[in-house]
């Protein structure tokens, strides 16, 4: 019970820290919910929809059509921006395009000198060429109908008539949407790094000064027993892991009022525990390796191996965007895993199926206590010779 | 009296080993963890030939040269859109359903009034064959409807089907030396780096202050001037800290081989003066009041952190996000101040951007250092 206590009173040394991530996690939990809408699911062909800007100085007829068939495709959004906003927007991969209709596009459409729809976008990329093909259909159609014969609302009729994907796409056997995750998914995939990082901030530390050689010395030849000692600590961490888990459970939870109690949510957080669990070991196999100079190198470890797991293990970057190369050092970790799992929560898979996410992630567990306890041994055994 | 103190200085800044060493793993493995977890995401963002397969049936309407421009149509950068195989509807449903799809999409031309686009996922590659397959559906609903309605008129409608219609559409390219996003990061990291050098800057107090360290008691009732003492001290931080942002930008560009899209000249210079900012803010913070030493580390890892997340080094996204909601935050981060110096370089070149960023930043550290060292010179002890 003392090593315990005094344990708890170690960690109010390093409650700022604490307190200083948890204010991160907070911060992304609100950048991220903030970034969500109504979570919409639609399993029917359709094109990918992008976010636009788009700017109408025409307000006319043919205007207007072009507009109203990029609302029907994309989210479109009016702003001022200067140009050099727009292209800051669109490098940044928050606007696909900017699209801007000059005044008196109508009137000349037909003519050999006519007015062009500027575009903006990166040339390059795919989700932009994208954008300027329909914008060609589109206008593009309306002439080719009015060549032939046809009353501009006509020919505005049949092109849309003409573009419309229902009409002549069919979607085979998989359906998948490239943007459908939903907001418990976003939120719950951030919570490992806070999880590590708090976890690892304050306990981490505490255990490294109790494994100090004078601290250990001084406790040896005390009345404690090495076993008690060693229990104390792994409860201390436990509760710490436990504690840091519920904190941003609940904190996450505010933001998903839609979720809580659901299926999904019961499962994210389960899947979370698991994680949580796992942290502890990697808690325990980390101070195995007790020396001052990793204790004074404790800040810049604990960066490095939380922002390396994040990376590696798809928590800050999406794990389809990640190389084969990358994905195969990633299943390495738990937070590939735990990411892994989340994925095929938000998918609705089968329990079996998530559960051996789960499994991975305690193989990691159990392989980091067998291996902290394993170094411990070796230490003991080679001081004792 | 200021070549020894710099002396002693920085021979105390160069036997840090394990403060240089942590520095410079750090750089080099997030460094290294970004290139690896990046490299590949903007290449299979940009324009792909399409792999498809195109079914064929009777041209009983004429409309085969329509056909035969699908092989030509590219990209606005020239890439090729579509690379066409044509097969029977058996053989296209077997590229399309194999485990690892041959193809993207089967375009059905079986019945030209109603040509079909068979897909098997939502996504930019289905996106881009159904824009085509819709012009293609435009030229045959025109020829068949005239066809059924007035047959007279084909030969007036085929001629302005062959004219080019004008192009309505202008397209502009975002312009800059890299486009990829993600290099971001890297901006990021040189940045964060450089304000790690701050744990270092908040040294220099400490160890002159009577109340910090025993050092501090020595050097206080020693007969050299406080402010000759940090400035010497600065210098010697500065030296080291330089040469470490060097090495990782070093280890960036030519082993990493990550384009940062500017001038060399100019990104080390920008590197130089944001390490700069980073042992000022450090300076500044070790002058506050009579916080404890870990107090004062707490502020910096706060500024550190939350500076790194708030200006996109964790999630990219996030500075673009405070550009749009609330673009003060990005005014004032130092962290934004140097990414954006990097970002300008690279989209506008030397431009009056980039100045306004290197201006913010000379400003900073100019205030820093003059806060930090008037200070200084205000702390005076009756006791400890």
């Amino acid at each position: 019970m003392q090593v315990f206590k005094a344990f708890f009173k170690l960690i109010k040394n390093y409650k700022i820290g604490l307190f200083l991530y948890f204010g991160l996690c907070l911060l992304m939990t609100v950048v991220v919910s903030s970034n969500y809408g109504d979570d919409a699911e639609d399993s029917a062909y359709s094109n990918v929809s992008r976010t636009l800007i788009v700017k109408d100085n025409d307000n006319s007829e043919l205007s207007k059509a072009v507009v109203d068939y990029l609302k029907d495709q994309h989210d479109v959004e009016a702003h001022d921006y200067t140009n050099d906003e727009i292209k800051d927007l669109i490098y940044s991969e928050f606007y696909t395009a900017y699209i801007e209709i000059p005044k008196g596009f109508m009137d000349k459409h037909l003519e050999d000198d006519a007015l062009t729809i500027k575009t903006l976008y990166d040339t390059a990329k795919a989700g932009g060429s994208f954008i300027s093909l329909q914008l060609d259909s589109f206008t593009g159609g309306v002439v080719r109908y009015e060549n032939a014969g046809y009353s501009l609302s006509e020919a505005i009729e049949n092109t849309n008539k003409s573009i419309k994907t229902e009409n002549f796409v069919e979607l085979g056997k998989k359906v998948e949407d490239d943007n459908s995750n939903s907001k418990l998914y976003s939120l719950f995939l951030f919570l490992p790094y806070g999880i590590m990082t708090m976890v690892l901030w304050c306990a981490l530390p505490v255990i490294l000064r109790f494994n100090s050689k004078e601290i250990k010395d001084r406790t040896a030849i005390s009345a404690i027993l090495p076993v008690k000692r060693t229990i104390a600590l792994f409860m201390g961490s436990t509760v710490v892991c436990i504690a840091v888990y519920l904190i941003l459970l609940i904190l996450s939870s505010c933001f998903l009022a839609d979720f809580v109690f659901t299926r999904k949510w019961f499962l994210s957080a389960l899947n979370l525990l698991v994680f949580s669990v796992v942290n502890g070991a990697f808690l325990v196999f980390f101070s195995s390796f007790s020396s001052e100079k990793l204790l004074k190198a404790k800040d810049m470890l604990i960066n490095i191996i939380t922002i390396a797991f994040a990376f590696l293990g798809g928590i800050f970057v999406p794990l389809e965007l990640l190389g084969e190369d990358v994905k195969n050092v990633g299943r390495l970790l738990p937070t590939y895993w735990y990411a892994v799992g989340l994925e095929k929560i938000e998918n609705g898979s089968a329990l079996s199926d998530i559960a051996s996410c789960f499994g991975m992630q305690a193989v990691f567990g159990v392989f980091c206590l067998a291996a902290g306890l394993a170094i411990s041994r070796v230490h003991l055994y080679l001081k004792e010779n | 009296m200021f070549a020894n103190i710099f002396n002693y200085r920085f021979k105390i800044a160069l036997r840090s080993k394990d403060a240089i060493f942590w520095s410079l793993i750090f750089a080099l493995a997030l460094g290294t963890l970004f290139s690896f977890a990046f490299k590949s995401i903007y290449e299979n963002a940009q324009n792909a030939t399409l792999d498809v397969t195109v079914v064929e049936g009777d041209d009983e309407y004429g409309m085969v040269d329509i056909v035969d421009t699908l092989k030509d149509i590219e990209y606005e950068d020239g890439t090729k859109m579509l690379n066409i195989k044509n097969v029977d509807m058996d053989e296209a449903k077997k590229l399309l359903n194999a485990k690892e799809p041959k193809v993207s999409g089967i375009i059905d031309l079986r019945d030209m009034s109603d040509i079909k686009l068979l897909v098997n996922e939502n996504g930019i590659e289905s996106s881009i064959l159904s824009g085509i397959v819709s012009i293609y559906r435009q030229y045959s609903s025109i020829i068949i409807e005239t066809i059924k309605t007035d047959p007279s008129k084909i030969e007036a409608v085929l001629e302005s089907l062959d004219e080019e219609t004008n192009e309505l559409v202008e397209s502009e390219g975002l312009g800059g030396n890299n486009k990829d996003p993600y290099v971001t990061y890297f901006y990021n990291l040189i940045a964060m780096i450089a304000m790690m050098a701050s744990m270092t800057g908040v040294e220099i107090p400490e160890s002159c202050q009577a109340n910090q360290s025993e050092v501090g008691k020595r050097v206080d009732c020693s007969p050299a001037s406080r402010v000759l003492y940090e400035i010497s001290g600065l210098l010697a931080a500065l030296i080291v800290k330089f040469a470490i942002t060097i090495i990782g930008l070093l280890y960036f560009i030519y082993v990493l081989k990550i384009n940062f899209g500017g001038d060399l000249p100019y990104i080390f210079l920008t590197s130089i003066l944001a390490t700069l900012l980073g042992v000022s803010v450090g300076f500044f913070v070790g002058h506050i009041g009579s916080l404890s030493k870990k107090t004062r580390e707490s502020i910096l890892t706060a500024i550190v952190v939350g500076g790194g997340f708030l200006s996109g080094l964790m999630v990219a996204n996030v500075k673009t996000l405070i550009e749009v909601k609330c673009p003060i935050i990005n005014r004032i981060n130092p962290f934004a101040a140097i990414s954006d110096a990097f970002y300008s370089l690279n989209m506008y070149g030397v431009s009056d951007r980039f100045y306004n960023s290197i201006i913010y930043i000379v400003g900073l550290t100019v205030v820093f250092t003059v806060l930090g060292l008037i200070m200084s010179r205000r702390k005076s002890y009756a006791s400890l």
